[in-house]
């Protein structure tokens, strides 16, 4: 006997217990022992039911047939297609003109033409203005209100008074009626003179230039409106080239701690001389600077004199010592921390003697390279944002460290003009700063209120699902879906849209939003993962819907180990908490969320039944007489599955039969699955044809 | 009767809960047992020492799923049993499902470790579990519940054939597991 093939065996026996019970064959009673085997029944659910040969041969006649009619279909659509690409029409409500695939040359269009939007109807909402020298780069919301649905393909940003190269900002998707807001991010080549200011324009042109690499596309909309949005004074915006946003006197009062309610950051470290935290001595959390740009180069030493720079480095030390003792003061500027550029300010050393002392050292002897003198000696700004820590934010001059933002208040973010847009790529970097639990959960919920608070100020409720995982979620997905019965959780390994008030999918790394109820993926739910060593996962909804929907608290425990999800208590939500008796299953129309409730309800015996009851029906008929087959969505055209009537140990459900599976548009045939359960939990089911019509439920 | 109820008849060491226990699941074991070893009165004998085995074993273990945990002991003891027997005595489906899990075997080449049978259980248990539900419940229905193709055919109402396609594919797809974790049988 083969003793390898012995062992195997005997391993299979070892497995789980849950899959061995799955696959267990179902058997009726026997009557006692010392019975005689008894033949296996032949069919699980319906020994009725026989696959004759008939059925098997129209079968495949009938897939092989189906096949070779998609396959038709396909290439005779690739040939229409092909034949007709110059034809092909810009979809949008005002129908444009065409698109011409290929021209050699691209005409100079600079004038917008076509009817002008009134300005009500558009707005621009800057979140971020930064010019680098050569570039003006912006963040901007663009708010479209108007009735009219049309298609733009060219956005530009004129800059009043400035030459400037591309206005182009690239091309904009559909504008759709009545609010769309949408993220715009540009960069356009423009000289700016320091000191001078500028007013920025936000063009939709009716008609623009668009080349990639491979394709040169001219527009020609004349019907195209034309939206002109131009900034105020009042826009946070901040380039070199005008005013700071922070006057000095504002700035000054930012040293001192303002959100006092923040609890301690750290746990406490029992032993003080032990390496502790994340990152050593939580250096993260407290740095501005990277190392090498706050340690005093020897060789910078060297040339202000030892003894002077003693001296200077001797006040930075006083002043963290200071700052320390105080405990409230929190700094954010090159002028008054200790860095490599303050130094050289301070030790009067000219670029010149730094550039002869340093040029040609390499950063591995503790030196500065040659990027980085012309950085030091560039600007404050390019200093700043060269050298500060990875979790910094900058705005301007002015470096923002975790501690600042730990220590201040949304306000002070505001008002020192910091992007909440840039809340989101720090948020995962401070789950890593080894924050205490308490500490993080205060911190992440300000950073998170900001982010969102700001981008989205006219919406009126903001829902915060804070989910905590045991485990990590890995490349889990799951799924958040609010409908008319219940809100619950639930795995799901891809996107399905349905009648939900909400619904989102999240799946590993990308997450995708069901569009219901006016809510748009980009601008409405957000999902945050972050430190997935069983960490936290952070839902908004930011709810423009209809106030009727309600949200429900409850959920169910997902195969990704998910085991509860809550809703924030925070001020902005606004909603009433629905128990799950009050969400009650009324016959009528089944959606999907509501087909989840029944496999909720009756548990994972009755679901596994029915889908099992469903694939079986789906390619072997019910009835001998006539073909029949549970019909689907990619056949009916209304596919439509109800409710009957249900108990405590049994559910009626109507479903949709059709007579065969390929041709669509089929008019179904309602029958009446009956599922029952039996007294030692096992389910079975019976068919009635119905005569029924069946209506809508009425939500 | 439901399992819990016959489990605390075991608890309170009831006969009836060996009576109780054969009406409900003494098809199921009976079947499964003489598919293991191919004739009636040895598949009695099991079925009586599996009895035996859970009135020993019950209390102090109170088993989750009943159902599984009674196969399982069934298997074992059939197995054990059939390795007494002179290969000319041993019949029933075990020698076909026996040389058909032969393929699954992994080659000898670049073997790292030979794995205990704890570990062994382990590593199937983790690949059945990447499997989707239909291939899942096809193998387990072959290699663990040794039914034929045919009853799975229609138990789990598919063409043999196709019974026949997922069985082939998911052994290939085994040795090629089982050779990727570099394990030796």
């Amino acid at each position: 006997m083969n003793e390898r093939a012995d062992r195997l065996l005997k391993a299979l026996g070892n497995i789980g217990e849950d899959l061995i019970d799955k696959a267990a064959p179902v058997y009726p009673a026997d009557s006692g022992a010392g019975g005689s085997v008894r033949k296996v029944a032949t069919a699980i659910y319906e020994p009725e039911v026989k696959i004759t040969k008939k059925d098997l041969r129209i079968y495949w006649i009938t897939r092989a047939l189906g096949m070779a009619a998609v396959a038709a279909l396909i290439v005779g659509a690739v040939v229409l297609l092909v034949q007709n690409w110059d034809k092909i029409a810009v979809s949008g409500g005002e129908r444009p003109g065409t698109i011409v695939k290929y021209i050699d040359e691209l005409p100079d269009i600079s004038e917008a033409y076509g009817k002008t939007i009134e300005f009500s109807d558009a707005s621009v909402r800057f979140s971020s203005v930064a010019y680098d020298g050569t570039r003006l780069n912006t963040n901007f919301y663009l708010l479209y209100k108007g009735n009219d649905e049309f298609y733009s393909p060219a956005l530009w940003i004129n800059v009043e008074g400035a030459e400037h190269g591309d206005p182009s900002c690239g091309i904009n998707p559909v504008m759709e009626a009545d609010s769309y807001d949408y993220l715009i991010q540009s960069s356009v080549p423009v000289d700016l003179e320091p000191g001078k200011s500028y007013a920025i324009n936000i063009v939709y042109k009716g008609s623009g230039n668009r080349e990639n690499d491979t394709q040169k596309y001219r527009f020609n909309c004349p019907d195209i409106p034309v939206v002109t949005a131009v900034t105020t004074t009042n826009d946070p915006y901040l380039t070199s080239a005008v005013e700071p946003l922070i006057e000095p006197a504002e700035a000054d009062t930012f040293e001192q701690i303002t959100d006092t309610s923040m609890p301690e950051p750290f746990a406490v470290n029992e032993n003080p001389t032990v390496y502790g935290g994340t990152d050593g001595w939580h250096d993260n959390f407290y740095d501005l600077w990277k190392k090498d740009f706050y340690a005093i180069d020897e060789r910078l030493q060297e040339l202000a004199g030892f003894e002077r720079a003693s001296e200077i480095i001797a006040g930075y030390k006083a002043e963290e010592s200071a700052d320390n003792e105080a405990g409230n003061i929190t700094r954010y500027k090159l002028d008054d921390t200790q860095n490599r550029y303050r130094f050289i300010m301070d030790a009067g050393l000219s670029a010149e003697e730094v550039e002869r002392a340093l040029r040609g050292t390499d950063n591995t002897r503790g030196g500065m390279v040659d990027p980085d003198i012309l950085v030091t000696f560039a600007s404050k700004e390019e200093t700043v944002k060269e050298h500060m820590t990875d979790y910094c934010i900058a705005v301007g001059e002015y470096v923002f460290s975790p501690k600042w933002l730990y220590y201040h208040t949304i306000e002070d973010y505001k008002a020192a003009g910091i992007d909440p847009y840039s809340m989101h790529s720090l948020l995962e970097k401070y789950s890593e700063l080894g924050l205490s639990e308490e500490a993080w959960r205060a911190f992440r919920r300000k950073l998170i209120l900001y982010a969102y608070s700001e981008m989205y100020p006219e919406k009126d409720r903001v829902y915060t699902y804070e989910l905590d995982t045991s485990e990590p979620l890995g490349d889990d997905a799951f799924r958040i879906f609010e409908d008319m019965f219940c809100g619950e959780w639930e795995y799901a390994g891809k996107y399905d849209h349905h009648d939900a008030s909400f619904d989102m999918t999240y799946g590993g790394t990308s997450f995708k939003f069901g569009r219901i109820f006016g809510i748009f993926e980009t601008d409405e739910i957000y999902v945050i993962r972050y430190n997935d060593g069983g960490g936290v996962l952070m839902c908004f909804v930011i709810e423009k819907s209809s106030p009727d929907i309600m949200y429900n608290t409850d959920v169910l425990t997902s195969l990704g180990g998910i085991e509860e999800i809550k809703l924030g208590d925070d001020e902005w939500v606004k909603y009433i908490n629905r128990k799950p008796a009050a969400a009650e299953l009324k016959p009528g129309d089944l959606s999907i969320p509501g087909l989840t409730y029944l496999f909720h309800l009756y548990g994972s015996d009755f679901e596994d039944y029915y889908r099992a009851v469903i694939e079986r029906d789906s390619y072997q008929s019910i009835s001998e007489d006539e073909n029949l087959y549970i019909g689907n969505g990619h056949i009916l055209d209304d596919f439509w599955q109800y409710l009957v009537d249900m108990s405590e140990n049994s559910v009626v459900l109507a479903l949709p039969y059709v007579h065969d599976t390929q041709t669509a548009h089929q008019t179904p045939v309602y029958y009446e699955l009956t599922f029952t359960k039996d007294e030692s939990g096992e389910w079975s089911v019976t068919y009635n044809r119905s005569g029924e019509v069946y209506e809508r439920a009425d939500y | 009767m439901k399992d819990s109820e016959i489990i605390e008849l075991y608890f309170a060491r009831s006969e009836d809960a060996i009576t109780e226990t054969d009406k409900k699941h003494g098809a199921f074991c009976r079947s499964m047992t003489f598919g293991i070893l191919g004739n009636r009165e040895d598949s009695e004998e099991c079925v009586n020492d599996t009895y035996m085995r859970l009135w020993e074993i019950i209390p102090p273990q109170r088993p989750e799923k009943f159902r599984a945990f009674i196969a399982r002991i069934a298997r074992n003891i059939a197995l054990n049993m059939l390795g007494r027997m002179s290969a000319k005595k041993r019949g029933g489906r075990y020698g076909a499902v026996y040389d058909e899990l032969s393929e699954s075997i992994p080659s000898n080449e670049n073997v790292e470790k030979r794995v205990d049978d704890k570990e062994l259980s382990a590593l199937l248990d983790k690949f059945l579990r990447s499997l989707d539900r239909e291939k899942q419940l096809i193998f387990l229905k072959r290699y663990w519940y040794m039914r034929t193709v045919a009853e799975i055919a229609a138990e789990m109402s598919v063409i043999e054939s196709k019974v026949k396609m997922v069985l082939h594919r998911t052994r290939e797809k085994l040795r090629e597991y089982l050779e990727k974790e570099g394990v030796q049988i």
